[in-house]
């Protein structure tokens, strides 16, 4: 009762500063997905949760009540639907175990563990347990998926598998299988599921690597490391629409018939970047990337083909010292969005926002100067527009740490003796004639 | 009068109470005692009025009932299944000794030969098997008399061991080195056989494990099926690393359904509940005590529980006794972020 009356506060105080519509759920959320077969959004609740912690919520998108709700496992991690939404599958940050659940149901109707069982156990070999930190599901496909396994606590890698049919199949990838070691957190099928595409991202470098999907199991085919410069800070993850791969950064990345990737282009805009959420929408026809202006957030659209901004939806103000996550962006329906968000790297809830995304112009594309290196050990270099800047540096708390005015194009700020951490880089140009821009960098 | 004194009475009863009581004792291990409905504490060699002893204390008032001065330091004690004896280890002497509580003495040594006792565990169909490990060695004392059958190789820092509730089997756990592996050994009438099992699972844990209904959970939260199975599976894990700072003591409590972790969190004593079905997080309850680490926990009742903490900056170790409504005095604790999470974004 008491969630239920705060769930209407929180709702009513987002009226105001948010778009036109806003329920704000508030469960903590460690992944959201929107099915439009069923017309329903399904979100794992984190373990922290005392209200349904650890379980499925099937959510109506009208009202936001809970509808139904199913235990699931301990410390629900990612939940990705099948190709034809009957099932979602689920992957775990506290058990050795990948489940999958019958949607209309609502029941779970396969467990994988991955733990060491009577199937892998070598008695004279010491088996480690191994989590799922990564999965992915074939298209047109219900009893196949790809499983990145890990060590838990220990941040090693150990293999990429193959699980079909009831069993892991015998052939998978190991870390020693790749040429340089770049071992891919995040990987998708292209091609009809005959290739899977992976992708390993440190500070500094992003690899992307192809995978020949077998009967028996997977082959480490090549890594490409020619797009590795495109745009330098993505985050381990992409998506894939139609055999494209976009990232966090707006890299659009196309995958030939041969499986060879191709650099088709890259959003050029004052998207939100690494730390944020993004999707394809099928119903607006475009890639959607969080965007500030202003001070106010928005979903911005962009064409397929040119990747240019074409349209924009107000989400909700931003005030530049606040450190907000977007974590996931589901599209609903042309006016409505489920995003799973947190601020300052606390809870992340969920927010069905109801906006217009007619009528706004599309966010000027000029502003948006290059800060690297970003994690920063020492310094970092702002290249890029405007000629004569003015740089304030902040803390994550918001107080002002040092007011910079440089001429040219090129600046360099001594971050030497800043403490480490995370600091907001303001930018504008002297004159004020633009609109500022603010970034954050990580110290290191 | 008589409304103003209903008004009164009123206030009274919906007024929250809570309180925690510390005792400046310089506790080891305790256990609740439910036949008893006493608290039985070992206490350390430089505590200034009970050293190296045993004591029974009544868990509500935190008097000192009886107490029962030791040959050496204690380590640790385990009841006997119908709770009417203690067995008690000490930390260097490798002797085990049985004690009456109703008597409150010793009633038998057990000369263990030069085993430095890691853990002990009480077969719960016979009071008087002793499982006993020691770093390299696991053996089996039926009635004070070593048994022929001992596993001594193939296992290293074993630190802690629990029974099947059929008597059958036993988990041990070495949680000293990095491998972090689980073993599983039978009991067979002349003692212990390796059943081949050695169990990497690779979660950290300082050793420290408790059984209910026959699953294993630890001081982290980590609830393992060790025996429904050919080898163990990880049940569920309870997201106790982001609330608890060092180690905790851990309890599961059949009066609340729960699993309660007592813990410091931020240099303060809490105490935690984590559902016994779902396994998530409920709620904490803030004991109001500076605190660096808690070393153990006893659940006495519905509104009573026990701990032994040291305390902020302190030497010494004290008992906390708190009393107080769970459902009325819980709040959320800020956790940590989720990592993998923040790694792939």
């Amino acid at each position: 009762m008491r969630k239920y009356i705060l769930f209407i506060i929180v709702s009513a105080l987002f009226y105001s500063s948010y778009g036109s519509n806003v329920i704000a759920l508030p469960y903590s959320t460690t992944d959201i997905v929107y099915s439009k077969i069923h017309g329903k959004l399904y979100a794992l609740i984190d373990a922290m949760e005392p209200e349904y912690g650890n379980r499925l919520i099937e959510i109506n998108i009208t009202t936001g009540a809970v509808e139904r709700n199913l235990f699931v496992g301990s410390q629900p991690f990612l939940i990705k639907l099948s190709s034809d939404e009957n099932y979602a599958w689920i992957s775990f940050e506290g058990i050795p175990f990948v489940k999958r659940i019958d949607l209309n149901t609502f029941e779970i109707v396969k467990e994988i563990y991955l733990g060491p069982s009577k199937q892998h156990y070598e008695p004279n070999h010491r088996q480690s347990t191994v989590f799922a930190y990564n999965f992915a599901i074939f298209p047109n496909d219900n009893n196949t998926i790809a499983l990145g396994l890990k060590t838990p606590f220990f941040f090693d890698f150990e293999a990429l598998s193959l699980y079909r049919n009831d069993t892991m199949l015998p052939i998978k990838i190991v870390d020693s299988n790749l040429i340089n070691g770049y071992y891919p957190f995040c990987f998708e099928p292209v091609l009809n599921g005959d290739f899977l595409i992976g992708h390993w991202q440190s500070s500094s470098e992003s690899v992307y690597s192809t995978i020949k999907v077998h009967d028996n199991g997977l082959e480490f085919l090549k890594e490409d490391i020619t797009l590795n410069q495109m745009t330098p800070n993505s985050s381990n993850w992409f998506k894939v629409h139609n055999d494209t791969l976009y990232t966090a950064v707006g890299e659009i990345i196309g995958a030939t018939d041969t499986s060879d990737l191709k650099e088709l282009g890259i959003i050029e805009n004052n998207i939100m970047g690494f730390t944020y959420g993004y999707t394809f929408s099928d119903i607006h026809n475009s890639f959607v990337y969080p965007n500030i202006h202003n001070n106010s957030l928005y979903l911005t659209f962009y064409t397929k083909n040119t990747f240019k901004a074409f349209d924009s939806a107000y989400l909700f103000e931003y005030p530049f010292y606040q450190y907000i996550f977007i974590q996931e962006i589901e599209v609903i329906d042309k006016n409505r969005f489920a995003i799973l968000m947190g601020k300052d790297g606390e809870y992340f809830t969920t927010y069905i926002i109801e906006t217009n995304t007619s009528g706004i112009e599309p966010i000027q594309t000029n502003n948006n100067p290059e800060i690297f290196p970003n994690p920063a050990t020492h310094s970092i270099f702002i290249n890029g527009y405007p000629d004569n800047k003015k740089i304030w540096v902040y803390d994550i708390t918001g107080n002002l740490i040092e007011t910079i005015e440089h001429s040219g194009i090129s600046a360099e700020i001594d971050m030497s003796n800043y403490q480490p951490g995370l600091y907001l880089i303001k930018i504008s140009d002297i004159e004020g004639k633009y609109n500022s821009v603010v970034k954050k960098i990580v110290l290191q | 009068m008589r409304k103003l004194f209903t008004l009164l009475l009123l206030f009274i009863c919906s007024f929250n109470y809570a309180q925690t009581v510390k005792l400046n004792i310089d506790a080891n291990c305790m256990i609740f005692n439910i036949f008893y409905d006493k608290a039985f504490v070992t206490v350390k060699e430089k505590d200034s009025i009970y050293p190296n002893s045993l004591i029974q204390l009544n868990p509500y008032n935190g008097m000192v009932e009886k107490h029962l001065s030791l040959s050496d330091v204690p380590k640790s004690i385990k009841l006997t299944p119908d709770n009417k004896h203690l067995y008690l280890s000490y930390q260097t002497l490798s002797q085990i000794e049985k004690i009456d509580l109703a008597e409150f003495k010793i009633v038998e040594t057990i000369n263990v030969e030069g085993l430095n006792v890691m853990d002990f565990a009480v077969l719960p169909t016979n009071e008087n098997t002793l499982i006993i490990c020691n770093g390299a060695k696991v053996v089996m004392y039926k009635s004070g008399i070593l048994q022929p059958k001992q596993v001594s190789s193939g296992i290293d820092y074993l630190s802690a061991i629990c029974i099947k509730n059929d008597g059958s089997k036993f988990y041990a756990h070495n949680g000293i080195s990095t491998g972090y592996e689980g073993h599983i050994m039978n009991i067979v009438d002349d003692g212990i056989e390796y059943n081949g099992i050695i169990w990497n699972y690779m979660i950290p844990s300082f050793g420290y494990i408790k059984s209910h209904n026959d699953l294993i959970y630890n001081e982290f939260g980590d609830v393992i099926d060790a025996f429904s199975d050919s080898i163990p599976i990880i049940k569920a894990s309870m997201p106790v690393n982001r609330i608890v700072w060092w180690r905790s003591g851990f309890e599961y409590s059949d009066i609340h359904g729960c699993y309660v972790f007592g813990h410091d969190n931020q240099y303060k004593a809490y105490i935690s509940f984590f559902d016994g079905q779902y396994f998530n997080y409920l709620g904490s309850i803030d004991l109001g005590i500076p605190c660096d680490i808690v070393y153990d926990l006893a659940v006495v009742d519905v509104n009573h529980f026990m701990l032994i903490a040291l305390g902020y900056w302190e030497a010494k170790n004290s008992i906390l006794l708190y009393t107080g409504t769970k459902s009325k005095s819980m709040i959320q604790l800020k956790p940590k972020i989720n990592t993998l999470r923040q790694y792939g974004h």
